[in-house]
């Protein structure tokens, strides 16, 4: 507060000063009420003028004797104002009849929106602001059609997969490239452990700073993107940061401070303590589950017990019980500052743009952070009468955190905090639990802190054993991560002439990211305590060159063309270092452990490219384009034959055009109209480099990688074994006859506008095939390996995308704005390699989520199913005509249950179970959309999102196994007399047989750890408010020309939702954004809510 | 007005979106709960079962006792059931009201089934089975009552043994042992090995595992495993009076031929395998 009052004070002395000056401020806005950026403002009759800046705002010395602005703005109608002695004035432009505007499209090639023959969707960096997030990934959501962000989890820095129109790829990374400022960034997320365990970790794209930039680009189809190469195929966000724009010094300030909370836990029960079959069994006994007494039965006896100040539980006397609210006790409240600092400005030859920001989020769990600092600058120049363009922009990014661990292992803070007991005090009583130490507890006398005693024991609700106490997590198994890093790009070009331009591009991105693991001796997932230092060191180098020119042939034709050479160069080097056993409490060091192992990986991958851009326009309505691209891959070299670049070439073109329509037609209502469509084809090579060979490698014990020498439960063997090191041959068998893989998109479209673009209306329809895909699959293990790589497999997507956009209200004053994004789409698997059933891609036992191949059943009959299901076990169904259960026939969800009506059988009157693993979910959206209101009156704005998703099923494994220990809500009906809804198994009659739901049976099939999970499967539709955003322009109040802006906001972000789901959110997903496995919860951190309040000032 | 007309289209633009909600095909794990645990029906629950069997050495006399409670929605009526072996039910009786306490005889058993004593032997089994009658109609309790056909069998108690030939061969072993019950004709012996263990490895074992006698209308047969994991045999080979010359063996190998008198001076009954 003291800084925010420091700011306002510094403006108010600037604007003192200034007063008295001859100066014009105003705005610039469209008639919808974005801000025009790089508007031109001219002193009519002068040549006095300059621009907008980022929010549209300007500042003019006006000579005596000029009374007139001229203000104009590409694709807008200009206008002349009158000044009539005003110092401040609002301007709002309409849009021209046509569209002029430009756009970045692919490889940063600016053209013509109208010129497109292909979809292509802009977001605007006060979009991007306005949702107030850490992350500028997670502030797309629910902006774009055909967009999908899903965040790994609501820790700070946690990871969002950011997916469009679907995937591509059965093995490698389906997530859409991110390409700044025509140089491409990396958005890998590193992982130290196992996706389904570890913590939250961060994608890289977590480094961009959201208040740096200008747009946001969405390029989707393949004919969009195919310059990329294959990693294009998965669509392009291309993002344009700011640069300097306006003359003379501009000093850009921007502070917010955000305050978050959880949305939803898993309802959890508090009615039933710690026990079994109805009798109390507390701490001391390390009963794991919940199904003692009823809490309304118990009572403390106030005896001395290590494990309750207040004592055991008794049936008869004492103090009557009270449950334990363990969930408050341990989530806070989350603050997250940001602070932004830019300088920029710009004169007819060069602009400038310094930033710098600081970004600290402090997150719900306790001493859960991320920190983000940024440092940016931007600058261009030209020279030789504007002939050489000379620009370059350099971000330096530290980042990283103090991370929890979570998801599917003993010591996950969601795990150990969801599954004790109502009857266990985790915070033992404590007001500040996780920041308690032993000191604390001895010099108050006390035997132990939260979570541990004075002897060193831990302590929590199974009597040590189990699983970790949450507060124990958060101080005794940090994991911290740094990541410094360099990312940036040089431009240079010379105009020759319009018809040839020569140009450059040199891009890099260097980062390292340093990570620790510390296990202190007594967690429960490592008792013996233990040390990971794992770094990831990071680079490649992206370069360009290119001739390119355009120019007009005679009255009716235009002509462009860009070709170039593409070199891309990519090093990861990952130094993993694990020891083990630690030799004393308090010093969880490399050096304190008795076991040292260490592992070095390369991933190295080059790929060289020639690409040509062919324009033609015919007039003013008809436009086709015509790319190709040849690629030489290194990651298809097979190292046991001479080189031979054939082997590795591939090309690939694409064809667009844009017909529009509207030009041909004289109508008032129409205001534009523009058919389009388009083909490409996008080659590549190998998802990883190495897979054409076999490699030896050093396992490292319970390292969680494929080649661990374990079980899974134990913690195997590895090396060095008894001080000897050795090396065991891969578990995936390479490939050395690998192929590229190719993929092939097909796109319609129509974007039409009415009443001056008033209504907008853009659809689009599309198909991919992605052909010959490079895909490990499970092979027998007598082959001596696990897996293999082949050159196989098809998927198919089709969908379609509707983007509408209304001015509803128009008035001097008020302006009403509707934008609607509506995107839907399916991506199935058309075919996986001969004989391979389905091919895994991540889950537990039981609840996987695989890629299926077909089916065929005896009729004939054919089923497709779309990409990453979830095979898992269900109970019998009617899925006959005759109304019984067929083994061997298809999964029925809609059947009627097969309940066993064999008195003898111990599940009498019970659902039977389906004997075969079953596709019993899809965790796939039937749509998305996002609608997006903007109503602004004089210097107040509105602006809220509501994202909606239809469909994507979730596994919601977390309740599946809070129900096994009887800690789910759904277990407070314990003792329910019910009958199932189904027909008996011997003659299919309606079943009649009352059961008693009890702890055996959720226990067993009606838990999540039985041989059933259909149950779990869950809605995972939502409708949420993204953000609801209220801003005013305090500059309107001060009206002076010491500010080109004062704005101040307040933000509120997924304050309503509205799900089925019964889980944490139904965004998040447990395995983080880089697995292709969706649609898993198991113990990830909840997600949040949040209320920000920001100020933006510019002078 | 016009305006008006733009507001109402963009407003049900927001509408069309909100009421696309609900489309598509909802998965199992939404509404289980929902259609399957919601309270309805109620169960009869047998319990404090006394006897446990019918007795086939005294038919006429034998009966067996249990306790009945309710749960779930209020009964208006409950119907009792058995079934032999698996087969069809038949009708046996009806309670009046719960919770109840049963007496049911055995000849009242076989009567409602037609059948004599003559037609039963060890192994049969007869299920008693609910059905109740509530407000919200008729149903099967999953809850039932399996009583086998079976005898009395009285062998706990002390007795002396003596050990001769054994596996790692020795003079006679003489000492006590305990018949411990473990209910329903169930038993296990303090000491299995009957003082062999102590002499031809310095020490008993430290459990006998799940090890258990079984005394089935006079015929023997040993369950279960010791805390290695071997099964045993327990063979008779005569019985005198108080006195019974066995043979025992188990998997590892080990054996021994030992003689049992009971301490208290009653007769063995007439035991086999």
């Amino acid at each position: 507060m003291e800084k925010l009052l420091t700011i306002l004070c510094a403006f108010c002395l600037i604007a003192s000063t200034a007063i008295a000056q001859r100066t014009v401020t105003g705005k610039v806005v469209s008639s919808d009420g974005e801000e025009l950026i790089g508007a031109n403002i001219i002193v009519r009759g002068t040549t006095i003028g300059t621009v907008t800046d980022f929010e549209g705002r300007f500042s003019i010395e006006v000579p005596e004797g000029s009374d007139e602005l001229t203000i104009s703005y590409t694709g807008f109608q200009s206008k002349t104002i009158s000044l009539e002695g005003m110092s401040y004035i609002d301007i709002k432009l309409d849009a021209g009849v046509g569209l002029e505007e430009v756009i970045v499209t692919a490889l940063g090639i600016s053209r013509e929106e109208k010129a497109i023959g292909y979809a292509v969707q802009e977001v605007s960096g006060r979009t991007i602001s306005n949702a107030n997030t850490v992350s500028a990934i997670d502030a797309l959501a629910g902006s774009a059609a055909g967009l999908q962000v899903t965040s790994s989890s609501g820790a700070a820095g946690a990871a969002s997969r950011i997916i469009l129109r679907g995937q591509t790829s059965f093995n490698g990374n389906n997530e859409a490239l991110i390409v700044v400022d025509g140089v491409r960034i990396n958005n890998d997320e590193n992982h130290t452990e196992r996706s389904l365990a570890g913590v939250a970790n961060s994608n890289r794209a977590i480094d961009l700073n959201p208040n740096d930039i200008d747009r946001v680009t969405i390029l989707k189809g393949a004919a969009a993107t195919a310059l990329y190469g294959i990693e294009g195929a998965r669509g392009v966000i291309l993002i344009t940061t700011k640069r300097g724009k306006g003359k003379g010094l501009t000093v850009d300030v921007s502070t917010g401070l955000t305050i978050s909370d959880i949305t939803n836990v898993t309802g959890l029960q508090d009615e039933y303590v710690q026990g079994s079959n109805g009798v109390w069994q507390g701490p001391h006994t390390s009963q794991a589950g919940s199904w003692g007494p009823h809490a309304s039965t118990v009572f403390w006896d106030g005896s001395d017990y290590q494990w309750d100040k207040n004592g055991r539980l008794v049936t008869t006397g004492g103090t009557p019980f009270k449950p334990y609210d363990n969930i408050d006790n341990f989530f806070q409240t989350g603050i997250s500052t940001t602070n932004n600092l830019a300088f920029s400005g710009s004169s007819d030859l060069t602009d400038y743009r310094f930033s710098f920001g600081y970004t600290d989020d402090n997150g719900v769990a306790p001493k859960n952070s991320f920190t983000r600092y940024n440092v940016g600058l931007n600058m261009g120049t030209s020279m030789f009468n504007d002939k050489l363009d000379l620009g370059f922009g350099i971000n330096y990014v530290n980042s990283g955190g103090r991370r929890l661990q979570q998801g599917s292992n003993t010591s996950g803070v969601m795990l150990g905090l969801l599954r004790t007991s109502p009857s266990f005090d985790n915070a033992n009583g404590l007001d500040d639990p996780a920041d308690y130490t032993l000191q604390d507890a001895i010099a108050d006398g006390e035997n132990a802190n939260a979570y541990q005693f004075l002897n060193g024991a831990q302590r929590n609700y199974r009597g040590g054993g189990g699983y970790d106490n949450p507060f124990w997590v958060v101080n005794n198994s940090p994991f911290f991560d740094d990541v410094n890093r360099f990312f940036g790009n040089f431009k240079a070009s010379y105009h020759f002439s319009d018809w040839a331009i020569l140009g450059t591009v040199l891009g890099t991105d260097v980062y390292a990211d340093n990570r620790i693991q510390r296990f202190e001796i007594g967690s429960r997932t490592l008792p013996g305590g233990q040390v990971v230092e794992d770094n990831y060191n990071y680079r490649h180098l992206d370069f360009f060159l290119s001739l390119s020119g355009n120019g007009s042939l005679g009255d009716n034709f235009s002509l462009g063309y860009n070709v170039g050479l593409n070199l891309y160069d990519e090093q990861l080097k990952e130094n993993y270092i694990q020891g083990d056993g630690l030799n004393f409490v308090g010093f969880p060091e490399l050096g304190n452990t008795a076991l040292i192992s260490s592992q070095i990986a390369h991933n190295d991958l080059r790929t060289a490219g020639v690409y040509g851009v062919l324009d033609l326009g015919f007039k003013n309505y008809l436009y086709l384009t015509l790319t190709g691209r040849n690629d030489w891959s290194s990651t298809l070299i097979d190292p046991l034959r001479p080189f031979n670049a054939g082997d590795i070439s591939f090309f690939y073109p694409s064809a667009s055009l844009g017909f529009i329509f509207s030009e041909l037609i004289n109508s008032d209502v129409l205001s534009f109209g523009k058919l389009r469509v388009s083909y490409a084809e996008v080659g590549g090579g190998a998802p990883a480099p190495y897979l054409t060979s076999t490699s030896w490698i050093l396992p490292i014990q319970n390292a969680g990688t494929v080649n661990d020498l374990s079980d899974g439960w134990t913690n195997g063997i590895g090396f060095p074994f008894k001080g000897t090191s050795g090396f065991v041959i891969n578990a995936v068998a390479g490939s050395p006859s690998l192929k590229p893989s190719r993929t092939k998109d097909t796109e319609l479209g129509v974007d039409v506008r009415f009443l001056k673009n008033r209504i907008g209306l853009d659809a689009t329809y599309y198909t991919r095939s992605s052909e010959d895909q490079i895909i490990a699959i499970n092979i027998p293990n007598t082959t001596g390996f696990q897996r293999a790589v082949v050159n196989n497999g098809l998927l198919e997507t089709v969908g379609g995308e509707v983007v509408l956009t209304l001015n509803p209200l128009n008035s001097e004053n008020f302006n009403w704005n509707i934008g609607v994004n509506f995107s839907k789409w399916k991506t199935t698997v058309e075919s996986l390699p001969e004989g391979v059933p389905n091919q895994y891609l991540d889950g537990f036992t039981g609840s996987s989520i695989y890629n299926i191949a077909p089916e065929t059943d005896a009729n004939g009959h054919r089923t497709v199913y779309e990409y990453g299901q979830i095979l898992g076990g269900a109970f019998q169904r009617v899925n006959t005509s005759t109304g019984t259960f067929d083994p061997n026939g298809s999964y029925n969800p809609d059947g009627a249950l097969i309940i066993n009506d064999d008195p003898s059988s111990a599940g009498y009157g019970f659902p039977l179970v389906d004997p075969t693993q079953r596709v019993i979910g899809n965790p796939n959206p039937d749509w998305l959309m996002g609608i997006t209101n903007t109503l602004s009156y004089k210097g107040l704005s509105l602006s809220f999102l509501f994202d909606l998703r239809e469909g994507g099923d979730i596994w919601n494994g977390t309740k599946g196994a809070l129900t096994f220990f009887g800690m789910s809500e759904l277990t407070e009906n314990r003792g329910t007399v019910t009958v199932f809804e189904g027909v008996r198994s011997s003659d299919g009659g309606a079943n009649d047989i009352a059961v008693e739901l009890n702890q055996a049976w959720y226990q067993g099939n009606g838990g999540g750890f039985g041989a059933v999970t259909e149950h779990f499967i869950e809605d995972g539709s939502f409708r949420r408010l993204r953000y609801i955003t209220l801003s005013y322009d305090l500059a309107r109040l001060i009206k002076t020309s010491a500010f080109q802006s004062l704005n101040i906001s307040v933000t509120g972000r997924n304050l309503w939702i509205d799900t089925p789901y019964t889980g944490f959110d139904p965004e998040l997903s447990l395995v983080g954004s880089s697995s292709n496995g969706q649609g898993l919860d198991y113990f990830q951190q909840p997600g949040i809510k949040s209320y920000s309040i920001g100020l933006n000032a510019s002078f | 007005m016009k305006q008006l007309g733009k507001l109402c289209f963009g407003i049900g633009i927001g509408c069309l979106g909100v009421a696309l909600i609900g489309c598509n095909d909802t998965p199992i794990g939404t509404d289980f709960a929902d259609k399957n645990y919601a309270p309805e029906g109620a169960l009869v629950i047998p319990s404090n079962v006394q006897v446990g069997f019918f007795d086939l050495g005294d038919p006429d006399n034998s009966s067996i006792a249990f306790d009945l409670t309710a749960k779930g929605e209020s009964i208006s009526s409950t119907e009792l059931m058995i079934s032999f072996n698996g087969e069809g039910e038949v009708d046996f009786s009806t309670v009046s009201a719960l919770p109840a306490t049963l007496n049911v005889t055995m000849n009242d058993v076989l009567a409602a089934l037609s059948k004599t004593a003559d037609d039963v032997a060890v192994g049969d089994a007869v299920r008693f089975s609910f059905r109740v009658t509530t407000q919200s109609g008729v149903f099967r309790s999953s809850r039932t009552l399996r009583v086998p056909f079976s005898c009395v069998s009285n062998l706990k108690g002390e007795v002396d043994y003596v050990s001769t030939v054994y596996f790692c061969t020795g003079d006679a072993l003489a000492g006590t042992a305990e018949i411990i019950e473990l209910g329903a004709g169930r038993y296990s012996f303090s000491d299995w090995s009957f003082g062999t263990y102590p002499e031809c490895y310095g020490g008993s074992a430290a459990s006998w595992g799940t090890l258990t006698l079984n005394d089935v209308c006079n015929k023997l047969s040993v369950t279960g495993t010791d805390n290695y994991g071997d099964s045993w045999q327990f063979i008779v080979n005569s019985i005198s009076g108080t006195e019974l010359n066995a043979s025992w063996s188990n998997t590892y190998g080990e054996f021994g031929s030992v003689t049992l008198t009971k301490t208290d001076g009653t007769n063995w009954p007439p035991l086999t395998n």
